[in-house]
């Protein structure tokens, strides 16, 4: 008998095999838990295929940007501000992966692993995004692109706060392009439409790469303040031509920024060398993903491990293979706005439940860069070239600082035209970006929509 | 109807509350019950007037180290005797001994009755059987071994209640229907538990509870989704819990059992070829017959025969030395059911006999030998029948083919984790609409609707009944109970194992449906129905039975 009834202790095995899966089954729930019900699939969140069950969105000043009505998503009513945030907001079927309702699914469908989608299936909506964009902004911003593919961005550089962010090219999403239409992209209208220009573009910098190399010089030529150059419109640096437009004669290490000369920035780039301008791209944040809400951005690209003298020399005036992703470049005019701490731009402001909980607020980060004195220095030569070469006419109180950029990307295609810059008005602490691609000078296309974005910013904070 | 839905986000939380507690109470009493052991008689050696003690249980004797009492003497066979305590006290078997057993120096023929005073002789030693005063089993259990089981019906009525509020729709066809069945249902529980008390003389109900517990979970679920559907599902209960009282009658005459069942074996083959032959192709399985309306499963009733075939008194097991028998009709229901195409009971039939022809033999060798030919076949039907294979192509790979083969097990994966850990409400759920929910996919339902831990806590129930077993098996009355309740127990557990990871991509689906929770009545009877085997394990479910002849000579003479 006893020996009989012993034998029934192999069924323990099953019991442990049984123990094992449900554990590895907890297991298989806790880590997939958020991405499964999250799912396209989940018919709690979608109606046709379409993501239905998220909250509201809602802009700074309380503008609803996104909500779901009758299982519905309903955008705001003005065509300009739903394609000027299309980017940001993104859309239901996920093409836009970094857009705020798929990014931040999760937090919109207010699913979470204790209490799965029972708010959702109670309150009939998921919780609600504030973001700290600025809508009218962002349509203004949108205006003055005119429908030319680039991107506008301006932010908060004291908070962090992105009160700007529009992505061309877009479309309406009240009535998105047929899928035949956006495949066939005719004239190349939709190149990237899905893409947000802010945070996965890569653009060759230009000039407006000259703000580094200057961080650069100053840090390492002790002696700056008594260099001279003569500019005849050309030089050679170990058998490689380097050019300008014109020939702008003799001139200080102040005046070769504010002529934004070539020449001599290639013979300071020759002279400091790689190591050290590659030790100053890198302390600005070159190679780095930065995260943006739930998505991480392009890293900027700067290499001059296979440069030659010469190639180091163009690298010097923001050629060569250097690739800059326009947040990150928000990110350096924020450090030389800030002392050299850039605080890093974010759009999600707060997540708050259906019955007024906030989940989540969102909390500035701070990169220290560079020292106080390189900054300040820097951002007198910025506001400067602003007085001096664009005219403070075109913005009017903000003492603004900044630096255009025109970016030669290809023969026989017109540069793509930059400005950054930031205005140091203690009352408009923003900084701005702007690219315009293929636009040709800086200072005929992306100079005024930088001007006309940034004189609605100051009408929108005083 | 405003009012439920007000109080709608506080059932979810009562009903998983009442389910935890229930179940966790239950489950302590199982686990801390305590019954004395009681000696029920002596053989005193007459020479060194030595005692060897006598149980309720089988004893063995014999010259093999297996055996519960070793008599190492040349003479002595090595499966000599078993001595056990029946109905009518007790009775010696001589387990095909060479050199005999004689009592009173009358040489015996295969078995027979003693009585107090008796001289045994066996291979040259002489016992004398003194019988024990001491009648009865004394239930010693404390506080945490005896649970309030009015206490416990009352929350199961809560409960109960609870899933008929919720189940009430405005202008619902079946409102009449559903709100009678659940209290019909209530009332049945209480009807059970005088019913036992008094007739059957049982005095505790754990695992009955347990049943109650995991049905009315499955009837909440089934009176959402079936309306329809809920007073067949109950009518089931009520023939499984029939079916339960008449096992355990039966099982209480184990030495009787014999009898029947070649009866049964016959049954369980005839049945399930009849199956075979005339069943109508139901979702690729040949497993299902129509009769008068009813569809019933007949693999379900076959279980219990199974068991029942398989099980044997601790004298047969030492008589009969070999499987070869049961070997065979298990090949035989094995086969049966792979030949319908119903390979998540084939499985379930195939693990209990091995369970079971473990227990009986010990034979690691044949046993192996055993899954061998077995895996062999099996390989040899994926050869020659390769769509079966077919079957089985999305194991592991659901998400890839989501929404061809793996569309059950994706959706039951999704909506599982979209419950969270208390659930979404009863009547809340998606997986609901997904074909056969409450069937194979009901542990689904349950994890959305009424949580996670509600989803977890059922296979926990498999697994604590089956420890009980195990932990009980070397005190049961007879080996037969030891054998069919863990047979049966497991049974359980490797079913709801099939069931639960089978649809959440752990196992490859095999489409069974989860013991008691599940609808379908064959399987709710069935379920109910092995409950017993499990029951009978346990000492204190026949303690009440007095053996007429310990009465008639006990304490007179
Ligand atoms: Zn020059």
């Amino acid at each position: 008998m006893k020996k009989t009834a012993r034998r029934g202790l192999v069924v323990l095995l099953l019991v442990a095999v049984v123990l094992g899966g449900l554990g590895f089954l907890a297991f298989k729930f806790a880590v997939n838990g958020e991405k499964w019900a999250t799912l396209r699939a989940n018919l709690h969140l979608t109606e046709d295929g379409s993501f239905v069950a998220a909250g509201n969105i809602t802009d700074r000043n309380g503008e609803i940007l996104a909500q779901t009505k009758d299982n519905e998503r309903v955008y705001n009513d003005s065509e300009r501000v739903r394609r000027s945030v299309l980017h940001i907001i993104g859309d239901t079927e996920g093409y836009i992966s970094s857009g705020v309702q798929t990014a931040y699914k999760t937090q919109l469908t207010g699913y979470n692993p204790i209490t799965g989608l029972y708010s959702l299936k109670r309150y009939g909506r998921g919780n609600d995004i504030k973001l700290t964009l600025d809508s009218k902004v962002c349509a203004t911003a949108y205006d003055a692109l005119n429908g030319r593919k680039g991107v506008v961005a301006a932010y908060n550089y004291k908070t962090g706060e992105i009160l700007c962010s529009v992505s061309s090219p877009n479309y309406d999403i009240r009535n998105k392009p047929s899928e035949e239409t956006i495949q066939k992209n005719e004239n190349g209208k939709y190149d990237g439409l899905y893409m947000n220009r802010l945070i996965d573009g890569l653009y060759t910098p230009g000039s407006t790469f000259k703000i580094i190399t200057t961080a650069s010089v100053i840090e390492n030529k002790a002696d700056i303040s008594e260099w001279q150059f003569e500019c005849n419109g050309e030089t050679v640096i170990d058998g490689v031509k380097i050019t300008c437009p014109d020939k702008h004669g003799v001139m200080n290490f102040e005046e070769a920024f504010t002529k934004s000369c070539n020449c001599a920035y290639a013979a300071l780039t020759d002279e400091i060398g790689k190591n050290a301008l590659t030790k100053t791209a890198k302390e600005f944040g070159f190679s780095k993903e930065f995260s943006f809400g739930n998505a991480y951005t392009d890293a900027s690209v700067f290499d001059l491990s296979d440069a030659e003298r010469g190639d180091v020399a163009w690298a010097g005036v923001g050629q060569y293979t250097t690739l800059v992703n326009p947040y990150h470049m928000l990110t350096v005019l924020g450090c030389v706005a800030n002392n050299g701490n850039a605080v890093l731009p974010y759009v999600v402001s707060n997540v708050t439940s259906p019955d007024g909980k906030i989940l989540k607020e969102a909390t500035a980060v701070t990169e220290s860069r560079i020292t106080a004195d390189v900054a300040n220095t820097l951002k007198t030569m910025m506001r400067k070239n602003v007085e001096n070469n664009y005219g403070d006419g075109n913005f009017k109180g903000l003492e603004m600082c900044g630096k255009t950029g025109t970016a030669e990307v290809a023969d026989g295609v017109k540069p793509h035209s930059w400005f950054v810059g930031f205005s140091a008005n203690e009352n408009c602490p923003v900084a701005i970006v702007v690219v315009v691609e293929n636009g040709g000078w800086g200072s005929s296309a992306a100079l005024p929509v930088a001007s006309t974005v940034m004189n609605e910013v100051f009408k929108s904070l005083s | 109807m405003s009012f439920i839905d007000a109080l709608s986000p506080f059932f979810r939380y009562l009903m998983l509350a009442i389910a935890l507690f229930v179940t966790v109470r239950l489950i302590i009493a199982l686990f801390c019950k305590k019954v004395t052991d009681p000696v029920r008689g002596k053989l005193i050696n007459n020479i060194t007037q030595e005692a060897i003690p006598l149980y309720d249980r089988e004893t063995s004797l014999g010259r093999n180290k297996k055996c519960d009492v070793v008599l190492s003497f040349d003479t002595i066979s090595r499966l000599h005797a078993v001595i056990a305590y029946r109905s009518k006290g007790f009775v010696i078997f001589d387990t095909f001994s060479k050199s005999g057993i004689a009592v009173n120096n009358q040489k015996i023929d295969g078995k027979s009755y003693l009585k107090n005073g008796d001289v045994i002789n066996m291979g040259g030693l002489e016992f004398t059987l003194e019988e024990s005063k001491y009648k009865y089993i004394k239930d010693k259990s404390g506080a945490f071994g005896k649970p309030s089981y009015g206490v416990i019906l009352i929350l199961l009525a809560v409960f109960n209640i609870v899933s008929l509020l919720l189940n009430i729709r405005p202008d619902g066809e079946y409102n009449v229907q559903v709100v009678l069945t659940y209290i019909i249902f209530i009332a049945m529980q209480w009807l059970y538990y005088v019913f036992a008390s008094f007739v059957l003389k049982i005095y505790n109900f754990e695992l009955e509870m347990i049943g109650f517990m995991l049905t009315s979970i499955g009837l909440a679920i089934i009176g959402s989704m079936y309306p329809g559907a809920v007073l067949k599902q109950f009518l089931a209960v009520v023939l499984g819990l029939v079916g339960y009282c008449v096992l355990l009658i039966i099982l209480r005459f184990v030495s009787t059992v014999k009898v029947i069942r070649y009866i049964l074996a016959a049954g369980a083959i005839g049945i399930l070829a009849v199956t075979l032959v005339i069943a109508e192709p139901t979702n690729g399985a040949l497993s299902w017959l129509t009769i008068g309306g009813f569809s019933i499963q007949p693999s379900e009733f076959v279980k219990i025969a199974f068991i029942f075939v398989g099980a044997a008194t601790l004298e047969k097991l030492q008589s009969i030395r070999h499987l070869t028998m049961y070997i065979i009709f298990a090949a035989i229901c094995v086969g049966e059911l792979f030949l319908m195409y119903d390979f998540g009971t084939a499985l379930i039939f195939f693990f209990a006999f091995i369970v079971i022809a473990f227990m009986r033999s010990g034979d690691t060798r044949t046993i192996m030998l055993i899954c061998m030919v077995a895996a062999l076949g099996a390989a040899l039907i994926l050869i020659f029948r390769p769509y079966v294979a077919n079957r089985f192509a999305t194991y592991l790979h659901v998400w890839e083919y989501m929404d061809e083969g793996g569309y059950q097990q994706t959706r039951t994966l999704i909506y599982s984790v979209s419950g969270g850990l208390f659930g979404l409400g009863l009547g809340n759920g998606e997986l609901r609409n997904i074909f056969a929910a409450a069937e194979d996919l009901v542990f689904g339902v349950v994890c959305e609707e009424f949580g996670i831990i509600m989803g977890f806590l059922i296979p926990i129930v498999y697994i604590c009944v089956v420890i009980f077993a195990v932990i009980n098996a070397p005190k049961a009355k007879s080996a037969f109970y030891s054998i069919a309740g863990i047979a049966a127990s497991s049974m359980m557990l490797f079913q709801g194992m099939l069931s639960i990871f089978g649809i959440t991509d752990i196992l490859p689906l095999t489409g069974v449906t989860l013991p008691f929770v599940s609808k379908g009545g064959s399987s709710i009877i069935s379920c109910f129905c092995l409950l017993a085997f499990i029951k009978a394990i346990d000492t204190r479910t026949y303690a009440s039975f007095k053996p007429q002849i310990q009465l008639k000579k006990g304490a007179t003479k």
